[in-house]
């Protein structure tokens, strides 16, 4: 039976289910594309053109050709963690040596690049490499961009050495920003263990969004360590995958750490470009819910304000809808 | 209309331009066939497919293939591997039937960053961390 329609008959399925995941399928008109990724799981990577072409050839648009060749990666490619520690060593151990970080580069490409095609296993940059490559076979726009993302990980030893990969897609003479690593799986620290959950949140990202937390860096400026904007990225408020779902556009405040004088009210703004509904914003203090009535600006910005009552040093978490948004740190003295 | 008519129309219309000596050519359809290499040598798995289209092959245990469809001035071939820059060959008349293509390595920067569950955790002071530490002992 053709595999189109193997795919068809996948589509009556509502939830995808996929080696014991239960994944989150956001948009039902990615139902057939999302089907049809199912239909090839497990299909060899020895030949990538074959591949592009079974994905894509059913669908019609260049989103939905995409999305296909996207789930595919997700659900097929996994994050090969122990080169990622290896990676990781490494780059700090030659940080302030550029020719031994490239020569390392090269010789880690190789690995990475036998290790994706022989165990469908790799890192950031295994991954967005294929991606460009299916989508070259597609015919649909795509480059890799190399940058900074911030967690509390890279946070503790400072470098603005890019540690991260990703994919610009262009759709319909748009440019997009999608992050397949992050949409494959994520590093559980607690159990120090690589779950695999297919998340379509970094699908096709708008840059306004994408940009709030990875910073691309260019090939000819990553060895330039006086690069401002980048040093200004990582002093930025700690930010979760609620960011993008909850499509928020952060304002206030723009630092990890903060400092107000007593009597001074802490404000956070910022704009959800979801829905003009503001149910489901608070903010917690220490992990304690304080405020949960925002109020609009006369800007049209989203406000939630906390007057603290005493000194000290405090952990601010934003939420919306249930989803964490971003965290920063105040301290509040006299 | 006459079928000698039509033949003539046929051959005008397929005819090229006369080259430099003067001669008028025919095109031609062009079997490719080759080798693939990267600097450590051969490269089996590389795609080799006619830019467009979904025609394509990969190259054998030994980096060589045969292009499964003759190929005509115009056609693109790009040259495709995992990491690799592509390489793109437009036939034309003096593409010779073999030939070798050597693909250079991609700028490739090695990242790694996966996402992480972690949530930022009120800082406790010096007191309660030791205390913690003294509560896990017992």
């Amino acid at each position: 039976m053709p595999k189109y329609i193997l795919a068809l008959i996948a589509l009556m399925v509502c939830n995808i289910q996929v080696s014991g995941h239960v994944d989150k399928c956001t948009d039902w008109s990615f139902k057939e594309a999302d089907s049809i990724a199912i239909v090839y799981q497990g299909y060899s990577v020895q030949n990538l053109k074959l591949l592009a072409d079974r994905l894509t050839r059913p669908l019609k648009t260049e989103k939905q050709k995409y999305r296909a060749i996207y789930t595919w990666v997700c659900l097929n490619i996994s994050i090969d963690y122990a080169l990622v520690r290896l990676n990781e060593q490494k780059r700090k151990k030659l940080l302030g040596k550029p020719q031994q970080l490239s020569d390392w580069n090269r010789q880690m490409a190789n690995k990475v690049f036998s290790n994706l095609r022989d165990h469908k296993k790799t890192l950031c940059t295994g991954f967005a490499y294929m991606i460009r490559e299916l989508c070259l076979h597609a015919q649909i726009e795509c480059k890799i961009q190399n940058g900074l993302v911030v967690n509390n990980l890279q946070r503790s030893t400072p470098t603005i050495l890019p540690n991260h990969s990703w994919n610009s897609i262009k759709i319909e003479g748009n440019w997009y920003m999608s992050d397949p690593t992050w949409s494959a799986g994520y590093y559980d620290l607690r159990n120090e263990v690589y779950v695999p959950a297919f998340d379509d949140t970094y699908f096709l990202v708008e840059p306004q969004l994408f940009f709030q937390d990875h910073f691309p860096i260019k090939q000819e400026e990553i060895q330039n360590e006086k690069n401002e904007k980048a040093w200004a990225f990582l002093q930025r408020p700690l930010t979760y995958i609620g960011l993008i779902r909850q499509q928020i556009v952060l304002t206030t405040p723009l630092m990890f750490e903060n400092t107000l004088g007593l009597g001074e009210k802490l404000l956070v703004t910022f704009k959800t470009l979801k829905t003009t509904n503001s149910e489901g914003m608070e903010l917690l203090v220490n992990q304690k819910k304080i405020v949960t009535k925002p109020k609009i600006t006369s800007q049209g910005m989203i406000e939630l304000a906390w007057l603290p009552k005493r000194k000290g040093n405090y952990t601010i978490d934003l939420k919306v809808s249930d989803d964490y948004v971003a965290s920063f740190r105040l301290k509040v003295s006299r | 209309v006459p079928v000698y008519l039509l033949l003539v129309f046929l051959l005008v219309v397929t005819c090229f331009p006369a080259n430099a000596k003067g001669a008028i050519c025919v095109s031609v359809a062009l079997e490719l066939s080759g080798t693939v290499t990267t600097d450590d040598g051969i490269l089996p798995g590389a795609t080799v497919h006619l830019k467009g289209t979904e025609i394509a092959t990969v190259t054998d245990k030994n980096g060589e293939f045969v292009f499964p469809q003759a190929l005509e001035e115009g056609d693109v071939i790009v040259f495709s591997f995992l990491g690799f820059k592509t390489k793109e060959l437009l036939i034309t008349g003096e593409t010779p039937a073999k030939v070798e293509i050597t693909l250079v390595l991609d700028d490739i920067y090695i990242a790694d960053a996966p996402l992480t569950n972690e949530k930022l955790q009120p800082k406790t002071s010096v007191a309660s961390r030791f205390w913690q530490k003294v509560k896990s002992v017992f």
